[in-house]
């Protein structure tokens, strides 16, 4: 029995667990340790002969390690603090919350694709559970969309994955997939089914409603965690030098991403709202990143370990940001328990010296060295965009949070962990450490600097000479909700009317009458006739 | 050749002793019936181990003499009539429903027995005729056994019934004119494709068709087998039309000429399917139970009919199997029939069908053998009605010419399908079930199963069967 | 293994369920423990059978039981993979719908008959999967029609009358069809054994015009039973029968006889080169694929649990047709993968449904809201089920799914990709409202007390369930239905 099993037995056991003694919810929430062990001492790969279609499940690349540690670690933090938020406390959540994480995980150890696929599914399905919990329209409708594009994206998924299934032969190992061109539908029906998972623009509609439906520990995780499995899954699906369409265009298309998100996020009215449109925008960043290691795939490995590094910074940050907003809603942050708020924030919005800081210069080291790096700048505004709807988030939750009890520590230290953590983060992970020290020439640190400064003038400006409401109001319609509804109305067709049996025609029945009446009546004299006739014509037979 | 004489005059002498004696003793007839069974198949045996036998009356040979002669098919014929005949001896004596108990009917049955073995035996066309006058006025007057209420329905059976012999009689006759002999080798021999073999062929053929019910022919036939008793219902209709088919089958595969019945064979042919359709439907529409199972016979001669014309077309042999294990298989399945619809009827206290509502919880056991007597009617394999099917449709379908015939087949089979299920759907429903008017009879319901079954037992020797009935034909 | 008995096997397996029927059709109303008796004794001696059967075929033997018929056509009953897997199959389902029935119709009337009937068209079941020749087949095909028919009609009611009527004029109509297209065969080919790779190959070019006659008839009358549209309207119908009636009916008896049946005469009788030779499943094709989407639009607008459900079988099972039809040995896995899977969760959804009707009154979907409180167990498994049919991984409904889509591709027909997508769209359309009204709306009469099913009812209901997910979950283990399917394939296809 090897020890990679442990990883999604575990939560499944727990769930049980928790099924039959409500009480036990400690478990379920401890359930991602036994993965974030495996994460830091990872055993060899392991066939298991019996599974499914034969799989093999592992974390041997650093890439796969640096993923396996932050979901686990985010999950437990999430957990931990959901189990403090009294009003989680239905066994529905907790199944719900151990069977996403099941599928998180699982995706995350596969490496074959159908391990994968399993887990993903088994992710996005269950967490439809953790979007509604809170119950009411909101989240019944943010549920439906959500569900809707779900399956959608599975569909379209299984669709993409049997056609790339065709053309790499069979082979189930991911690894091997690297190096076998791809046809325009695979890439199309792949990048749509893992784009309604990651959110890029245009395939983000349901983010923005699911994430201020669910409870914030749920919300933290999809941000933090879930919404990476989309851009993994395009990693490791696609080979190595992309889809059938240019880089360029992926490019484009994540650095839109990056603005759209950014911008809507600026005109939300909701904390958690907005945090789901600078969510939107980071992914554009990951999709960004993509498109760069497949315009480059010599450069894979580094872009590779960049990706991980981005998708643990930012799960880090914004699942404490997610958590944040969730406490913000109900309790004050005083004194030093605003940086609870404002370190992720600013880790976020790239300070130098948060895990931020240093992503973003490795980030633009990338650029710097590839074909597009005249679009360099592209990036800097970018950090001044997400520095902008970070202020918009913080400066919401600060509102929001005024009227409460005061936070204590005894209900919120799962967050603090993760703050701390995300702090530490670009000291114990060398790759981080290495960036973070670079960035310390003065350019460097400029680079880092100036957006944060732009955007710091122009956050002032507005809140001094706040825009008439009206300005804002197109940004928060939500035209995929009432699509949503139009769908569900659609699917319950009316009922077929029950038919009728249908009488018989009178004008039938009178004949047949009328034959009958004849039969009966006068069978000799028919009789007799039919002889003569019979005779008659073999006469002249 | 001796047993199957015994198993003639047994049921003769029985008829004769209760005619003397004026009684109507029940075992007596069921013993003759059942040494007449005996006889009978020990006639058989000795027909497959020896082959076919004849026998000259009083030593005189032919043209001069009567002969008798014991074909395979008349020594399972023998065998078949007895069997049916004790059965429904049985029932008639047993059912506390039977109407016939206390009648003529036991000296009248033994009559239509001896009728009817004599004209399996017989090998001469005037014989013939003798043997089916005898059967028709012995059926007229077993059908007026019903009562008042039957006696429509006899009298004009009686007409239609001499009219019908006045027509053979007449193709006897010119038969007798042109050739001067009346037994069938001979007359085979002798046949030629002249103008008034073909008139005779005609009369005869007109005559037979009338006397076995065939469509266009059949109006007679459901008003009598429905009005009769139940006993003598099941004996008309597994028996009594049986006869006619029989002279006709070898008027015209050993008596007529080959051109003449290879013209004749598409006529047949369509009758037949003419009957299929036609009786199937009147079957389907029938108000009441025994109308509809006399309908159903109407429509399943059809088959007989269809087989018949299609071997004379085109000489394929292996139809005259299938037309007999039609006979056999009809003849058995129908005799179940009508006794599970006579006991049900009289139970159930109504001659319409929908009186039968509930019956598969009043008397199941009836019930069950009606379906599953219907089920060989329809040919629902392994029964026999399917053997005769298969025979049947295999020559059909070999040829893409053929084949619409088997269309009409198909549709024959539909139809039955349809008139049966409609009778069985009826009794399943649970909402307004007809009560019995009296205690179920058990026995009779058993008994009527009987048959039934040994039709769908013929699935264990049927292969034998087959090939035996096949060799035998020829 | 001795040669002495194994001739007998595969007759003592149609018997183990015949003579309990027969049996217990002479069995008063109230001598309910023989009743019960005969039907466990015959359930678990059919199944010790199957298992003796199945350890022999595994190693390479064949089982064969042979008495004279029609002249040159005798019947034979024979075990080789291919019955095995629906022999299986056949006979777990009728373990727990056994079981099943007897706490479904507890005290209810007329039960002799409806077990009578019941263990007959569990034998015909039987029969037909270990029919050795087409004439068998047809004869245990036709059986399994009168078998089925009382169960059709067994509560008696003018609705219950009326679908059985409709039942039998299609399925007659179909047994009539398959009739003539088994004697056209015979008359120009005899009726040899099934043979893995088919008999007709040598007379190829020389009657084809018969052959392909011939196939539209066996297609047509087999497709009666298979529900192929335009063939499928005495199913939805049917569904007034009671719970055990419709789950064994469309589960097992009846629509996988006819799916079987075309697998059988698709691989065994014609073979797939002369098939492909004479191109005579492209319709069948497009036919299944068109059924498929059209059962799942039918199924969106049913608002009766029960009729959704049967129009699901309309289209789940024109999968194994569409496997079948694609001709291809990965698509043939997952056509016989499919058999099981759907067989499996179709009758767990089906015991769902009663369970809901018989415990909770609740027959519409409208009314299902709050079940998931109110009977969770049942609710798990009906979940479970449905998901399966979804095509989630990594249940059943999946599997099965994977290997048609890969096998669509195989043979370069990517459209039915899009049959599969589509449909699994149309299922989550019809299936998630059911499981969202369960688990997440609130029940509109505010009943929420736990009133979960009586144990007879629930425990085959999540046998069943969990077979779903076993057989999901463990696909690549040995003695997997995709295992047997590939051991199947191989052998058919000479791999």
């Amino acid at each position: 029995m090897s020890l990679w099993l442990f990883v999604p037995l575990v939560p499944l056991l727990a769930a049980v667990i928790c099924l039959r003694w409500p009480r036990l919810r400690l478990l379920v929430a401890l359930a991602p340790l036994p993965a974030l062990a495996l994460a830091l001492w990872p055993p060899a790969a392991v066939d298991i002969g019996w599974l499914w279609f034969t799989s093999r499940w592992g974390a041997e690349s650093l890439f796969a390690r640096y993923l396996l540690g932050f979901t686990a670690l985010l999950w437990t933090l999430a957990g931990l603090q959901a189990r403090l938020n009294e009003s989680l406390r239905s066994r529905r959540f907790w199944l719900f919350w151990a069977l996403s994480l099941t599928g998180n995980l699982l995706l995350l150890i596969a490496v074959d694709a159908a391990s994968f696929y399993v887990g993903f599914t088994l992710m996005s399905l269950a967490a439809y559970g953790l979007i509604i919990e809170q119950g009411g329209p909101a989240p019944r409708q943010a549920g439906r969309l959500y569900l809707q594009l779900a399956i959608l994206g599975e569909m379209l998924l299984f669709a993409g994955l049997m056609l790339r299934l065709q053309e790499t032969g069979q082979v189930l190992l991911l690894s091997e997939w690297l190096q076998i061109p791809t046809g325009a539908w695979t890439t199309a029906l792949l990048l749509l089914g893992f784009g309604l998972k990651a959110g890029f623009w245009p395939l983000h509609v349901w983010l923005p409603l699911a994430h201020p439906a669910a409870p914030a520990p749920a919300s933290a995780v999809l941000s933090g965690a879930m919404i990476k499995a989309g851009v993994l899954g395009v990693w490791l699906f696609m080979p190595a030098s992309g889809g059938a369409l240019s880089p360029a265009f992926w490019l484009a298309l994540g650095l839109f991403s990056a603005f759209y998100g950014a911008l809507l996020g600026m005109g939300q009215q909701q904390a958690k709202k907005a945090l789901a449109y600078s969510s939107i925008s980071q992914m554009g960043y990951l999709l960004a990143i993509v498109a760069l290691a497949w315009q480059q795939p010599d450069a894979r490995a580094g872009l590779g370990l960049l990706l991980a590094l981005f998708a643990l910074h930012h799960a880090l940050a914004k699942g404490a940001l997610f958590m944040g907003a969730g406490l913000a809603a109900h309790h004050r942050f005083h004194g030093w328990q605003q940086l609870m708020l404002w370190l992720p924030a600013l880790a976020l919005a790239g300070l130098p010296l948060l895990s931020g800081g240093a992503v973003k210069t490795l980030l633009k080291k990338a650029v710097y060295d590839s074909d597009v790096s005249h679009w360099l700048w592209l990036f800097s505004l970018g950090s001044v965009a997400t520095a902008l709807v970070l202020a918009r988030a913080l400066w919401l939750m600060n509102r929001q949070s005024r009227a409460h009890s005061p936070l204590r520590l005894s209900r919120s230290w799962p967050l603090l962990v993760l703050v701390v953590l995300s702090l530490l983060a670009p000291w114990l992970l060398s790759s981080l450490r290495a960036a973070m020290l670079d960035h310390f020439e003065l350019s460097g640190l400029w680079a880092l600097l100036w957006p944060l400064l732009v955007a710091a003038l122009i956050a002032t400006a507005v809140w001094r000479w706040p825009p008439p409401e009206k300005y804002w109001r197109f940004l928060q319609a939500s035209p995929a909700r009432r699509a949503s509804l139009g769908v569900k109305r659609l699917w319950q067709m009316p009922a077929k009317p029950a038919s009728l049996p249908k009488p018989g025609s009178p004008v039938w029945r009178g004949w047949e009458r009328r034959c009958n009446r004849l039969w009966q009546r006068q069978p000799l004299g028919l009789t007799v006739a039919m002889m003569s006739v019979l005779l008659l014509l073999g006469w002249f037979w | 050749m001796n047993t199957a004489l015994l198993s003639l005059s047994a049921p003769l002498l029985a008829a004769l002793w209760l005619l003397l004696t004026h009684r109507r003793q029940a075992p007596v007839v069921i013993v003759a019936s059942l040494i007449s069974l005996v006889a009978a198949v020990f006639s058989l045996y000795q027909v497959i181990d020896a082959g076919e036998q004849s026998l000259a009356l009083g030593g005189w040979e032919s043209p001069l003499g009567i002969r008798l002669r014991l074909m395979p098919v008349s020594a399972m014929l023998l065998t078949f009539t007895a069997l049916i005949h004790s059965l429904v001896g049985l029932y008639a004596w047993r059912s506390r429903h039977s109407q016939t108990r206390h009648t003529d009917y036991w000296p009248l049955s033994c009559l239509l027995h001896a009728a009817l073995a004599a004209l399996w035996l017989s090998h001469d066309i005037f014989n013939w005729y003798v043997t089916l006058e005898l059967l028709g006025l012995v059926a007229v007057v077993m059908v007026c056994l019903a009562g008042p209420k039957a006696y429509g329905a006899a009298l004009r059976y009686l007409l239609l019934s001499l009219a019908a012999s006045l027509c053979y009689l007449l193709g006897v006759a010119l038969l007798y004119g042109v050739y001067g002999v009346l037994d069938v080798s001979l007359l085979a021999e002798a046949a030629r494709a002249d103008p008034s073999t073909r008139t005779a062929l005609m009369l005869m053929t007109v005559g037979l068709m009338l006397k076995a019910a065939l469509w266009p022919l059949h109006l007679w036939l459901p008003a009598a087998h429905s009005s009769a008793p139940t006993a003598v219902s099941a004996l008309l209709s597994a028996l009594v039309v049986k006869g006619p088919l029989f002279i006709l089958w070898l008027l015209w595969s050993r008596v007529a000429p080959e051109e003449l019945g290879q013209a004749a064979g598409p006529w047949l042919a369509l009758a037949g399917v003419g009957a299929l359709l036609v009786g199937g439907w009147s079957a389907l529409r029938a108000p009441l139970i025994k109308l509809m199972v006399a309908y159903s016979t109407v429509a399943q001669l059809g088959y007989a009919l269809l087989a018949l014309g299609l071997m004379l077309h085109w000489r394929e042999l292996s139809l005259d199997a299938a037309l007999w294990l039609f006979v056999l298989a009809h003849g058995l399945a129908k005799v179940s029939m009508f006794l599970a619809a006579g006991e049900m009827q009289s139970t159930l206290g109504s001659r319409r069908l929908d009186s039968l509502k509930g019956a598969t919880q009043t008397m199941p056991v009836a019930m069950f053998a009606f379906a599953v007597a219907g089920g060989s009617l329809i040919g629902l394999p392994p029964s026999g009605g399917f053997l005769a099917k298969w025979l049947l449709l295999l020559p059909l379908l070999q040829n893409p010419a053929h084949w619409p015939w088997a269309l009409g087949v198909m549709l024959g089979t539909l139809i039955s399908a349809a008139y049966v299920f409609r009778v069985v759907a009826i009794s399943f429903d649970r909402a307004r079930p007809t009560s019995p008017d009296f205690n179920p009879d058990r026995f009779a319901q058993w008994l009527s199963l009987l048959p039934a079954l040994l039709v769908w037992g013929m699935a264990l020797i049927s292969e034998q069967l087959i090939l035996w009935l096949t060799g035998a034909t020829l | 293994m001795s040669l002495l008995w194994t001739p007998f096997l595969p007759l003592a397996i149609v018997l183990s369920s015949l003579i309990p029927g027969l049996l217990i059709f002479t069995l008063r109303e109230e001598q309910q423990r023989t009743r019960v008796a005969l039907n466990l004794v015959g359930v678990v001696l059919k199944l010790l059978l199957v298992v003796v059967m199945l350890a022999g075929v595994a190693q390479g033997f064949t089982f064969r039981f042979q008495v004279p018929f029609l002249p040159g056509v005798p019947l034979i009953l024979q075990g080789d993979a291919l019955s095995l897997q629906f022999v299986s199959l056949s006979s777990l389902l009728w373990l727990a719908t056994t079981i099943y029935a007897i706490g479904y119709f507890r005290g209810s009337p007329l039960q002799s008959r409806f077990f009578g009937y019941f263990s007959l068209c569990v034998s015909a079941t039987v029969g037909l999967a270990l029919a050795g020749n087409l004439v068998t087949f047809l004869l245990f095909y036709e059986l399994l029609t009168l078998a089925t028919f009382p169960l059709v009609v067994h509560k008696g009611t003018a609705a219950a009358l009326d679908a059985g009527r409709r039942y039998l004029a299609y399925t007659m109509g179909g047994g009539t069809l398959t009739l003539m297209g088994v004697a056209l065969l015979h008359s120009v080919a005899a009726t040899p054994d099934f043979t893995a790779g088919g008999y007709l190959a040598p007379l190829l070019g020389e009657v084809d015009v018969s052959l392909t006659l011939a196939f539209a008839l066996l297609i047509a009358g087999l497709g009666v039973k298979a529900a192929l549209v335009p063939l499928h309207g005495w199913l939805p119908r049917a569904m007034v029968a009671p719970a055990p009636v419709s789950a064994l009916l469309h589960a097992v008896a009846v629509v996988k006889a006819g799916a079987f049946g075309i697998i059988r005469v698709v691989y065994d009788v014609y073979g797939v080169e002369t098939v492909a030779a004479l191109e005579l499943t492209r319709p069948l094709l497009y036919l299944a694929g068109f059924t498929i989407v059209y059962g799942s639009l039918m199924a969106l607008r049913q608002r009766d649990i029960k009729k959704r459900l049967a129009f699901s079988t309309v289209s789940q099972v024109s999968y194994i047709t569409l496997g079948v039809a694609l001709l291809g040995p990965v698509a043939a896995v997952g056509a016989l993968a499919h058999l099981v899977h759907q067989g499996l969760m179709k009758v767990t959804l089906f015991y769902c449904a009663g369970s809901f009707a018989e415990t909770c009154g609740v027959h519409q979907v409208q009314e299902m809201d709050g079940l998931g409180r109110r009977m969770p167990l049942t609710m798990v498994a009906f979940t479970l089920a449905a998901l399966g049919m979804i095509g989630i991984p990594p249940l059943a409904g999946f599997i099965s799914k994977w290997y048609l889509g890969w096998g669509a591709l195989a043979v370069d027909e990517p459209w039915v990709l899009v049959v599969l997508v589509v449909s699994g769209i149309l299922n989550a359309a019809y299936f998630l409202p059911m499981i969202y009204r369960g688990w997440f709306a609130a029940s509109k009469t505010g009943e929420c007390a736990r009133t979960e099913a009586p144990a007879m009812l629930l425990w085959p209901t999540l046998f069943t369930a969990a077979l779903v997910v076993l057989v999901g979950v463990f696909a690549a283990f040995d003695l997997s239905p995709l295992a047997w399917a590939q051991l199947i394939v191989d052998r058919e296809f000479g791999l």
